[in-house]
């Protein structure tokens, strides 16, 4: 299954957010998604997981048949509902409402979410809430899954662990996998392609080998390098 | 499924502790005002006068509103601005399932601190079995009526400290414009029940006109129970077609 975006255009009154982006996600695929603040990636991930209108564009499945909205689970940076329920109630709640949920067990583990699963929403920290927040997205099971910011917060070998796990869902079990995230030094295996994002346009794309074929000599090494090249920024930048 | 929201409905308002003693304390106000008044006053005719025909249905319709309509509301209000909504669009529940399954949440609650209430107000004033009853199943025709009607409000606001300041004056509306009518024309000699045709369209005058008929303040109600029952499940399908499009937009 391939998410189809063509001639993308999204205005907020007068500002043009985003500004006919074109792009293919594919299942089996890793994509991140890079861009400083104000760029438009979350507005396209928005609009990619059904949540905001677009102007002009389409969005599709080659399986015309399903809405595409349908088919992607897109984490939201927090997660402020239910704040009664405890962690592990929410989590149970989402799993009976979902028909066929995905395993978690083990997401559970990386995320350390048994320290805190009896702790009530609004008593969590935004970390905590954001690897709720992580953890809904897989339960919900979808081909398409739109990450925001998943590393932010973790430690290194945290990280290092939940990047494992989710090359792994990308090579085993075929999902496609859409990141938007500043931390990639050391992750960038993870990725197998990558847009870079300004003013609401894709001003550079290609594969990680591609990339860094096309943009041999940066300061910064790897994925850092090449943003820097194309932008005149770094990736600390990116998140203003 | 409908079991998850309504047990995730009930845990969420029981451990809110503000906003459920604030929805149980203004009936239970009334009750103790009832049983105070009980104990001063010396005269019982009087006394079973001011609670069956003030306090006690006072006492309900704020329990009837609080539980059928702001709690509810408050909630859906607050899954809204946290985009709870975004989630559950995404997982195999349908908004009609969630309905209902709050539904049942609002329900069991209300039905709960109801009979609470009644056997508190069964202590203070005489209520025979029959009006019990009675009252119990017109309180349910109010809450078929009322519990769509919250998912309108909560449509329509940003979030629930918008739907607050709504529900403040509706609650006036609601409840003011049965009982102060009836006081005066009361006082003025007038019956009341003349002027209920310009008050149809608050579900509380069905509620209180059967409740002052039950408690045998007024010989019988203004229409038959099955008409008010009809009106009543009326209000319940316009309301639930009209939150069903506010939803769907």
């Amino acid at each position: 299954m391939t998410l189809t975006v063509e001639n993308l255009t999204k205005k907020y009154g007068n500002t043009t957010v985003l500004n006919k982006i074109t792009g293919t996600f594919s299942e089996g695929k890793c994509y991140l998604l890079l861009g400083e603040n104000g760029s438009g990636k979350s507005t396209l991930a928005r609009c990619l997981a059904g949540d905001e209108p677009y102007d002009e564009g389409t969005i599709s499945l080659k399986q015309d048949t399903i809405h595409f909205s349908d088919q992607i689970a897109l984490q939201y940076q927090d997660f402020d509902s239910y704040p009664h329920l405890k962690v592990k109630e929410v989590i149970q709640l989402f799993r009976q409402l979902i028909t066929n949920p995905f395993h978690t067990d083990e997401l559970e583990k990386i995320l350390d979410m048994d320290t805190f699963t009896n702790t009530l929403i609004k008593n969590t920290s935004g970390g905590q809430r954001k690897a709720v927040s992580i953890l809904l997205a897989f339960l919900l099971n979808k081909p398409f899954i739109l990450l925001d910011e998943p590393f932010a917060d973790l430690d290194l070998h945290k990280k290092q662990r939940l990047a494992d796990f989710l090359q792994r869902q990308v090579k085993q079990n075929n999902k496609c996998l859409i990141l938007i995230s500043h931390e990639i030094t050391g992750l960038e295996d993870l990725f197998d392609y990558v847009y870079i994002l300004k003013n609401g346009t894709f001003i550079e794309q290609g594969s990680h080998t591609e990339l860094l074929q096309k943009y041999p000599d940066n300061v910064f090494p790897g994925l850092a390098g090449v943003y820097f090249e194309v932008t005149g920024k770094t990736l600390k930048e990116m998140t203003g | 499924m409908i079991v998850s929201v309504a047990k995730g409905y009930m845990l969420e308002t029981l451990r809110n502790f503000g906003v459920l003693f604030g929805n149980i304390l203004p009936p239970i106000i009334f009750l103790i005002c009832s049983v105070l008044v009980k104990s001063f006053l010396d005269s019982p005719e009087t006394v079973e006068f001011m609670i069956k025909g003030q306090f006690l249905p006072i006492s309900i319709l704020l329990l009837l509103f609080s539980f059928s309509l702001s709690s509810a509301t408050i909630y859906l209000a607050e899954l809204k601005a946290h985009k709870t909504f975004h989630w559950l669009k995404r997982t195999d529940v349908s908004p009609f399932i969630y309905f209902l399954g709050m539904g049942v949440g609002v329900f069991l609650f209300m039905n709960l601190l109801l009979i609470l209430l009644l056997i508190g107000y069964a202590w203070v004033a005489s209520i025979s079995i029959t009006s019990f009853l009675m009252i119990h199943f017109i309180c349910n025709l109010i809450l078929l009526a009322l519990y769509p009607a919250s998912f309108i409000i909560a449509g329509i606001v940003k979030d629930e400290k918008v739907a607050q300041s709504l529900l403040v004056p509706g609650m006036i509306i609601l409840m003011f414009s049965i009982t102060m009518p009836s006081l005066f024309l009361t006082i003025g000699g007038a019956n009341p029940q003349d002027y209920y045709i310009f008050l149809s369209w608050n579900p509380m005058l069905y509620l209180f006109d059967t409740l002052h008929a039950q408690l045998q303040l007024i010989d019988h109600t203004w229409l038959n129970l099955y008409h008010y029952a009809l009106i009543l499940i009326g209000f319940s399908i316009i309301f639930s077609i009209l939150a069903k499009k506010i939803y769907n937009r």
